[in-house]
């Protein structure tokens, strides 16, 4: 009898050690900052709480912030050059959200951003359902609850994701996957066919008639307000042409996006337009992932053109468009043109 | 803090254990039993701090009281006589019980009667309330009926708070737990005890971790959340709760009895294999066994003494009101009252059954059993009576819907109204949810034993070793969810 809870304590603690060990060398949760080669290629399973850890558990000394969807992910934040920018960008982030990350961030800089690198989609200022999504409290939270990072070590959910993630750096299941972060959390994403990304637009053949979000305008307008010492680079994200005709051949989404541009501008008073039909967007077979998300490389020439960068490479001389109040109208009639 | 957490396997349990001990070597025995005092009550307090101060006041209030009715003395002065100091007593009871757990129900449903607009108190009710209360009535009115000899204030303290079964039971008697605290035998590491104390640990953090917790997931989707359920899915929805109830329940329960046992202190069993039962009476043999026996004590057997004349029918109505007050014990809802009433009158049938001799198959007297129960669950867990009649609509009448890679052998049943779908699609479920459904079938009435035989014929065996090692892990790597984003890449 005597032996029974040694034996059982001893051999439970070193299963655990041994699961410990290794969810902690691959630490798919973001909550370590160690790095090596089995960790190289992480799986973005759950932006929102990876990146908050990655905010409280590691140094966080940035002076710009990124944010955005998805598509903004693909963004290498080593592209802004005069800057230390931080990603915060996540799958599906709303407006609404923007706010709350950013004080998160702040909070744990202390101060604010120099500058804030916001990416906004089209389907941002469409009405959504604001309970379809965890409140960012809940996931500060959960990274700041006692012992989280330690505690994560000992799960089952973490030993599927740590798998994955060395799966991808032993049987090179990275070239298969959407995309992976590495530990800098820059995203790479891997050459897909030409039928890979028609069967993903195959989906958007046509498109409803978007609700505008009468508060989208307001929303904007309370996040610059709450960072008054920030300056704003704004763009527009760009989608394939076959994508974006087919949601302007619905004349009402044409009053959309309009509107969307415009209220945009009034809120940042500069907004750099992405999403036109250009040799990027034509070219998507070569330049996109999918229906909506650009390559990495792609992002680069994004950074260049909001920040001035030098670009020389004329493939994208006619990407994105910096609109301004003075120039709205006519740029806009270009657009609606090119459509036809 | 939960018993299946981190904080508590790992931190709480070890060192309230080794402190323990270690001052009971020391032959410190008074401030071993103040450690175990302050742990339970640093136990009690993590949920919350601010309870605290009530506990404290219960506890002192219902042992001054006691004290004086031990020391009552009929040949001298006293300002109060025994009877009044009880009633006190349990009216002071009975009001916090009230004040914090049943005063907006009271009032909404005065609200809503008379059409006044009383505000509602929105008190946050203490933890443990009802099992602390409970405890502490059984003491005062044993104590007025002379069955009680023991006062010592820590042991008496101790009774209450013991951390083990302070939250969610089993409902402990003073007179099988005080005499173990006071126990000098107790007081000394018993390695067979902390044995058995592990493995029955590690099988209720199995049951509340692997199985409880899983069932919540279809149980609250059902419940909570789907507008519609199609019949399958209804069926799902009651029995994942059906089985959530118990393996949490009971899991909580043998977690408490295994943590007690390192301590050497024995508490009493709560469930034996309660769905094997084949009447409403034979359920309450094995489910939540100290309630009923508290029940029974305490409320019951004073009702049939208060009747002039006992009659059969005079028992049976003291049973259904009996049932009627356990219904109200377990929440403030109509929704219990309901539960309480239904399994009153499931009693009450079921002893006329009895007095009338009317047999039946015992297949078909658990199939009723099981199904009455089942049912009577859908009531204990719907937060109103649109969500159990939601689920009892979809159970009854609702969509016939078999899973989608059926459909070639059966179309043939597509002109009949069968759909072929995604079967659990809106309680969140899969091929798992049928899996974890039969298994706990299995379980529950095929086989032989139960964690409390287990116990009884544990032996420290090598396949009970490699048992609680395995159920003691996976369940520990089961604690901590990680939860993904769904929309991943939009």
């Amino acid at each position: 009898m005597k032996k029974f809870p040694k034996i059982v304590i001893f051999a439970s603690l070193l299963i655990l050690l041994i699961i410990g060990s290794f969810n902690y060398t691959i630490d798919p949760l973001w909550c370590f900052s160690h790095k090596n080669s089995f960790n190289q290629y992480q799986m973005g399973w759950n932006e929102r709480q990876g990146k908050t850890n990655v905010i409280n558990f590691q140094n966080f000394d940035y002076n710009a912030l990124m944010l955005g969807t998805s598509r903004v992910t693909y963004i290498n934040r080593h592209d802004i050059k005069e800057y230390k920018a931080f990603n915060y960008a996540v799958a599906k982030m709303r407006p609404s959200e923007y706010s709350d990350y950013t004080e998160y961030a702040k909070q744990k800089l202390g101060k604010e951003f120099d500058i804030i690198f916001l990416g906004i989609d089209f389907g941002s200022a469409e009405v959504s359902t604001d309970n379809e999504y965890t409140k960012h409290s809940e996931y500060k939270n959960t990274s700041e609850s006692f012992l989280y990072r330690y505690k994560t070590l000992f799960s089952l959910d973490t030993i599927k994701y740590s798998a994955k993630n060395v799966s991808n750096y032993t049987f090179d299941k990275y070239k298969k996957r959407v995309q992976t972060y590495n530990r800098d959390l820059i995203v790479s994403s891997y050459p897909k066919s030409e039928g890979f990304i028609n069967s993903d637009l195959s989906r958007y053949l046509t498109d409803v008639t978007r609700t505008y979000d009468e508060k989208y305008k307001q929303t904007l307008l309370e996040f610059k307000h709450n960072n008054p010492n920030t300056k704003f680079y704004v763009f527009t994200t760009p989608l394939t042409a076959p994508r974006f005709k087919s949601i302007m051949a619905n004349s009402k989404n044409v009053e959309f996006y309009k509107r969307w541009l415009k209220e945009t501008l009034e809120v940042f008073g500069e907004v750099n337009n992405f999403m036109t039909l250009n040799k990027v967007t034509n070219n998507y077979v070569n330049t996109y992932t999918g229906v909506s998300h650009f390559y990495p490389f792609v992002g680069t020439h994004i950074v260049n053109k909001v920040f001035g960068y030098p670009d020389n490479d004329p493939f994208y001389d006619d990407f994105g468009v910096r609109l301004t109040q003075d120039n709205f109208d006519e740029e806009f009639s270009k657009i609606i043109t090119s459509l036809k | 803090m939960l018993f299946n957490s981190y904080e508590f396997i790992f931190f709480f349990l070890p060192i309230s254990f080794f402190v323990y001990f270690f001052l009971n070597r020391k032959r410190l025995t008074t401030a071993s039993k103040a450690w175990l005092v302050f742990a339970s009550l640093f136990f009690y307090s993590w949920w919350n701090i601010a309870y605290l101060p009530l506990i404290l006041v219960s506890i002192l209030f219902n042992y001054t009281i006691t004290s004086t009715m031990l020391e009552y003395d009929e040949n001298k002065k006293n300002y109060f006589s025994k009877k009044a100091l009880l009633q006190f007593a349990l009216v002071f009871n009975i009001g916090l019980l009230i004040y914090f757990k049943y005063m907006d129900f009271f009032i909404s449903n005065t609200n809503a009667v008379i059409g006044s607009e009383v505000p509602l108190l929105h008190l946050a009710l203490p933890l443990a309330i009802s099992f602390f209360t409970l405890q502490q009535i059984a003491f005062v009115v044993d104590s007025y009926e002379g069955l009680v000899e023991e006062k010592n204030f820590l042991d008496y303290v101790i009774f209450v708070t013991f951390f083990p079964q302070l939250i969610a039971g089993p409902i402990v008697h003073h007179a099988e737990m005080m005499p173990q605290f006071s126990s000098k035998w107790n007081m000394v590491k018993n390695y067979k005890n902390i044995a058995t104390g592990l493995f029955v640990f590690s099988i209720g953090l199995f049951k509340k971790v692997v199985i409880a917790d899983t069932f919540a997931i279809w149980a609250t989707a059902g419940f909570d959340h789907a507008q519609t359920l199609n019949m399958l899915e209804a069926w799902a929805t009651s029995l994942s709760y059906t089985f959530q109830l118990y393996f949490d329940f009971s899991g909580y329960t043998d977690m408490a009895i295994g943590a007690a046992l390192l301590f050497n202190i024995k508490l009493p069993q709560n469930f034996n294999s309660p769905y094997k039962a084949t009447g409403i009476i034979d359920f309450w043999k094995r489910w939540h066994m100290t309630l009923t026996n508290f029940i029974t004590t305490y409320i019951y057997t004073p009702l049939v003494k208060s009747f002039d004349r006992l009659t059969f029918h005079k028992a049976m109505l003291a049973t259904f009101i009996t049932f009627l007050i356990a219904g109200l014990w377990h929440g403030a809802s109509w929704m219990f009252v309901i539960f309480g009433a239904l399994h009153g009158l499931g009693l009450v049938v079921n002893h006329y059954w009895k007095k009338y001799k009317i047999k039946m198959p015992v297949w078909l007297a658990w199939f009723i059993t099981f199904n009455f129960v089942n049912i009577t669950f859908v009531f204990f867990r719907a937060l109103s009576i649109d969500d159990a009649f939601k689920v009892f609509k979809g159970m009854f009448s609702g969509d016939i819907v078999l899973y989608y890679k059926l459909e070639p052998a059966l179309s043939f049943l597509s002109p009949f109204g069968v759909k072929f779908e995604d079967v659990f699609a809106r309680i969140h479920g899969s091929n798992e949810t049928f899996i974890y459904l039969v298994a706990s079938f299995i379980i529950v009435l095929a086989l032989k034993f139960n964690s409390f035989t287990l116990k009884a014929t544990f032996t420290a065996n090598k396949k009970e070793i490699l048992f609680t090692v395995f159920a003691f892990t996976y369940s520990i790597l089961l604690l901590n969810r990680v939860s993904e984003f769904l929309y991943f890449n939009f």
